[in-house]
């Protein structure tokens, strides 16, 4: 008898404390819900993470020093975007196969291109013209990505409209505050050695931006083309390495720079080709790693400015 | 019994806790209070807003809806509500006057203004002067200021009493 009491006793103590468990477990889940947005790019996840702010909870697919062109997703990446509410990608080709696209497509997710809008600068390559994707290298094209990327958190989350409104408004003027600073530092610089050379070609939109290369229509000089992958354009040939090699002769550029996310062997071996130092690494596809003075897209911008500046003049 | 005597116990007290925070949330206020409604004044005012520099459409804006109340580039609110201004352009030193909607309050009143000056002109700073007339006499005068590349942007705050017709005792 002794012995039922005691098995009843249990079985009641283990359902109340289930119950409490779960009641609070509900509760702390309800809260804890928040709509997951995932972006290709770290520095689109940037933008998003600006706008949504605690709001919502954003992923990036790339990790920092990680490139676009050549990526592989994972089978990690296709789980994260299952989890996504919105998807978010550059577009104009940066995702190399356009694989941002693709995982959010076979996932059956919303997707917003966040250039869409922008006056893309074209690169002229074998006959074809091509779309430059590096458009973040300009702040008034991100002006226009945070736009896109505020159209589509409001439409995910209209219930805090304002408050993204309210956040993407410091945000644009923030971007304000950073393309006047950065055209005040550009400026220390005589126009004749404002000569930008860097591993691919990232920098199009910051030079006719800021003025630099003047000798190539203010357009980046590399011996990558716009892409590292097997696209039309992309990749380096000897006609591009060779006409660096000119331009770098006849400029006579201070320095040439090699980039975060690019193997920096082809600009070590021209620099010691035409004796011009490295200049230091500049952040091109991707933002720093965590903890760094590059982990946002302001901090980016602002490093590679100083690098650049400090190098040049 | 001791093993029971134990649960019930935890029950008790974990429940207890439970039931405090629960029964503690719910008594928060559910929204705010409603404050009194402030009272309008009569009188005939004119907000002028003369900026130093031509007003130009901010490449750095938050465009999800156009508001065809306002030029583009040029924002004006009354006590946090947008006012209607009627102008295509606004050139530098052009004068702006608002009269329409100007519902100012007995009290505590402010002024939001926001302008954004042509990006060629990065390296000059900026004013906006704000005056505000009533019968023709300035009740207000003051210059917001942005230093070079910023967007004009600021609050005038005053306080306006009551005119002496309007004063019923």
């Amino acid at each position: 008898m002794n012995f039922l009491f005691k098995k009843y006793a249990l079985l009641f103590f283990l359902l109340m404390f289930n119950l409490i468990i779960l009641s609070t477990g509900f509760t702390g889940a309800t809260e804890l819900k928040k709509p997951v947005i995932v972006a290709s790019t770290t520095q689109i996840a940037d933008f998003a993470r600006q706008v949504a702010g605690d709001q919502a909870l954003v992923k990036s697919i790339l990790a920092p020093g990680a490139d676009p062109h050549t990526y592989n997703v994972t089978p990690n990446d296709v789980q994260i975007v299952l989890g996504a509410d919105l998807c978010i990608e550059n577009g104009l080709h940066l995702e190399g196969k356009n694989w941002m696209s693709t995982l959010a497509k076979d996932a059956q997710k919303p997707l917003i291109t966040a250039t869409n809008g922008i006056q893309a600068l074209s690169i002229s390559q074998g006959g074809q013209s091509i779309p430059d994707p590096h458009a973040w290298f300009s702040p008034k094209n991100v002006a226009v990505y945070v736009n896109n990327i505020t159209r589509g958190i409001i439409a995910l989350d209209p219930g805090n409209k304002a408050l993204y409104r309210a956040r993407a408004k410091l945000f644009l003027q923030q971007l304000r505050v950073l393309d006047a600073w950065i055209r005040e530092q550009i400026n220390v610089i005589s126009p004749q050695q404002r000569i930008l050379v860097t591993t691919h070609d990232a920098f199009n939109y910051f030079c006719r931006e800021y003025r630099l290369n003047e000798q190539n229509d203010f357009l980046s000089i590399a011996p990558v083309g716009w892409s590292t992958g097997a696209e039309v354009g992309a990749g380096i040939t000897p006609e591009r390495r060779r006409k660096v090699i000119e331009s770098i002769k006849a400029s006579g550029a201070p320095a040439i720079f090699v980039e975060t996310t690019i193997n920096p062997k082809q600009i070590r071996e021209i620099a010691k080709e035409t004796g011009v130092k490295i200049g230091g690494t500049l952040y091109s596809d991707s933002m720093g790693p965590k903890g760094s003075a590059a982990e946002t897209y302001i901090g980016m911008m602002r490093e590679n400015t100083l690098l650049i500046v400090n190098s040049l003049k | 019994m001791r093993f029971l005597l134990t649960g019930l116990i935890w029950i008790v007290f974990v429940g207890g806790l439970w039931g405090y925070t629960t029964q503690r949330d719910a008594a928060l206020p559910q929204g705010p209070a409603q404050p009194a409604a402030p009272k309008v004044l009569s009188g005939s005012y004119v907000l002028e807003i003369t900026p130093s520099f031509s007003i130009e459409k901010d490449p750095f804006a938050l465009a999800l809806d156009d508001d065809a109340s306002q030029p583009p580039g040029l924002e004006i609110r009354l006590n946090g509500r947008l006012l209607e201004v009627n102008a295509e352009q606004i050139k530098r030193g052009q004068v702006i006057r608002i009269t329409k909607n100007l519902n100012l309050s007995q009290g505590f009143n402010e002024f939001y203004v926001k302008a954004s000056p042509p990006m060629a002109e990065t390296d000059l700073d900026h004013g906006l002067r704000v005056r505000l007339l009533d019968r023709g006499g300035p009740v207000v005068d003051q210059t917001v200021w942005g230093s070079s590349g910023s967007v004009v942007a600021g609050t005038v705050s005053f306080s306006l009493a009551a005119h002496k017709e309007e004063v019923h005792d």
